[in-house]
């Protein structure tokens, strides 16, 4: 920097250096009461406290004190605290027990904390205090390798509009009355989760939904803003004592649905029992569908058709091959596809893009059926499509 | 400055004559140039809207005595893409890229001022971007900080602070 923009430098009031300081990792925000005696306890005053894995890692090297700096941190923070996050990778976090943290999320509930984010590995699962419970003010909460299990008088979280669940373990009765208790509920996201098989959700507000992992049956009640829907279910087993129509229960409370993701195993699960030629009451809001097919299975083909012909609105549509099918012979099932997109009477128009995600070992055979949907409208692009599911979804 | 300010508001009075909604706005920046904009672009300065509100839209002529020349017509592109909804993350890394450390703080003092949120929350990250892993003595001039500590005090609040070292510049290799 030269004397002359030295001369020339623009002071900022206070609001919004506070306001830079907002978007500062805890780390860096603290650092700053190095700066001069007026910024000594500027940062104290920050109403967000992140402690980043970068952040965690750093305090964990210096001789394990990062017990103490969250300690020193909060004790000497004034002030309201919206947001306090610890997220750690595995070892940083040897001197820290479930005790710390108990005591930690104790007097976060004594300042109103709307936004929790604990991702830590304690060298066991952290049972969650029954103290958090009962914090109403808690906005966004996000928990990776805990134990939910609140006391029986829990009725929900009031408030809260997202919940993030990664690694955890949650009874059905908890997972119940943490759905269907929290009524502002927006965005609800479960990633490798045990202790409930059965997912109900009544959550008039939810707007996205992803699940990652392992159920065995899933319903949906009253759910009319749900939007985008992503089902990465890792296994299913038919029960014959399960629901007999899965599909039209799932799509009849789905009304709104505009982005889904549906996983072969998924297919599997919505296979089961009655699948119909077109569904009773078409997906008129389906623009974006994310299919993993298993191109042997003629019960999930059917699902696929009905899904189809039932959504004439579809602008994005993405098929992939499962990898553990790589060797996978074509069978006749395959040949529906050149029928469905090649008939004049064909009901489904791609307006955008339809986009072939090649596996490395895919038949090669199957690969020039899948490029020959390019009949299936004038509009429609074929692509073959290297990228991530998330960039589909978003482009 | 306040006198300069009331004279441009005389001189105002003249174009009051065309309340039409579709006209052009005129934004005069401190050094008296003339930005005409669409409306629809006023609209994200919320502080220019208001001021066209208060007077039902009849003054189409606005004075922002605190924003230079040169800055403004970076507010008027970010506010243009941001109505077409053309805010990527590709155009905000060009869009920085094309301003040192004395424009963004500027940029974002006039973000400030006509009160437009994207801007304000975008250049907020910008800087502390710009900041962040940099040395305390770079920190200081950025924000044009006169150090009042002692060598002493300073030395001992670094070995309190030491845990929130980890990955910042030393303290000689930050000049630009």
């Amino acid at each position: 920097m030269t004397k002359a923009e030295l001369d020339r430098i623009s002071f900022l009031p206070d609001h919004l250096i506070d306001r830079i300081l907002s978007d500062l990792p805890t780390m860096e925000v603290v650092r700053t009461s190095i700066l001069s005696s007026k910024w000594k306890n500027k940062w104290t005053a920050q109403p967000n406290l992140v402690f980043d894995k970068q952040c965690v890692s750093a305090a964990a090297s210096q001789d394990s004190k990062l017990l103490r700096i969250i300690d020193h941190v909060l004790l000497v923070h004034d002030g309201s605290i919206n947001k306090f996050e610890i997220s750690s990778s595995i070892n940083d976090l040897n001197s820290v027990t479930s005790v710390d943290i108990d005591r930690w999320i104790l007097h976060l509930i004594k300042k109103s904390i709307k936004v929790l984010v604990l991702d830590v590995w304690i060298g066991e699962y952290y049972k969650i205090p029954w103290c958090l419970f009962s914090c109403q003010s808690l906005l966004h909460l996000k928990l990776s390798f805990c134990r939910v299990k609140p006391p029986t008088k829990f009725e929900g979280f009031k408030k809260l509009k997202s919940l993030e669940l990664k690694h955890v373990t949650v009874t059905q009765n908890a997972f119940d009355k943490l759905i269907n208790g929290s009524p502002l509920l927006e965005r609800l996201l479960l990633e490798h989760f045990d202790g409930f098989t059965e997912i109900h959700i009544d959550a008039p507000n939810l707007k996205f939904i992803e699940f990652t992992g392992k159920f065995e049956d899933i319903s949906f009640d009253n759910t009319p803003q749900l939007a985008a829907a992503y089902f990465n279910l890792s296994f299913y087993q038919n029960r014959l004592n399960g629901r007999s129509n899965n599909l039209l229960n799932l799509f009849d409370h789905l009304p709104r649905l505009k982005s889904t993701l549906i996983c072969t195993h998924f297919l599997k699960y919505l296979a089961s029992g009655v699948v119909p030629l077109e569904l009773p009451t078409p997906c008129m809001n389906l623009r974006t569908l994310y299919l993993e097919i298993d191109f042997n299975d003629l019960k999930q083909i059917s699902v696929v058709l009905c899904l189809l012909k039932s959504s004439p609105n579809i602008r994005k549509l993405a098929l992939s091959v499962p990898l553990k099918k790589k060797n996978a012979l074509l069978t006749n099932a395959s040949y529906c596809w050149e029928n469905l997109f090649s008939l004049p009477a064909m009901p489904l128009i791609v307006r955008q893009k339809i986009i072939v995600k090649p596996d490395v070992n895919v038949n090669s055979i199957l690969m020039t059926k899948l490029i020959s949907l390019r009949k299936a409208s004038v509009h429609a692009e074929v692509v073959n499509y290297g990228g991530s599911d998330s960039q589909f979804f978003s482009s | 400055m306040a006198e300069e300010v009331s004279s441009q508001m005389n001189s105002l009075s003249i174009s009051e004559t065309n309340p039409s909604s579709s006209a052009t706005i005129s934004l005069v920046s401190g050094d008296d140039i003339v930005f005409k904009v669409e409306p629809t672009i006023a609209k994200e300065m919320e502080t220019v809207q208001s001021f066209i509100d208060e007077t039902d839209g009849k003054i189409t002529t606005i004075p922002l005595p605190n924003i230079s020349s040169h800055d403004l017509p970076y507010v008027i592109e970010y506010c243009e893409k941001s109505i077409a909804g053309k805010i990527t993350k590709e155009f905000e890394a060009e869009f920085v890229k094309k301003l040192n450390n004395e424009e963004v703080k500027e940029l974002f003092l006039a973000a400030n001022y006509l009160n437009i949120k994207k801007l304000l929350d975008f250049l907020s990250q910008v800087i502390a971007d710009r900041i962040a892993n940099k040395s305390v003595e770079y920190v200081r001039r950025y924000f044009g900080i006169e150090n009042d500590f002692t060598p002493e005090e300073e030395a001992k609040l670094r070995e309190e602070l030491a845990w929130t070292f980890t990955g910042v510049d030393p303290d000689d290799e930050d000049e630009n």
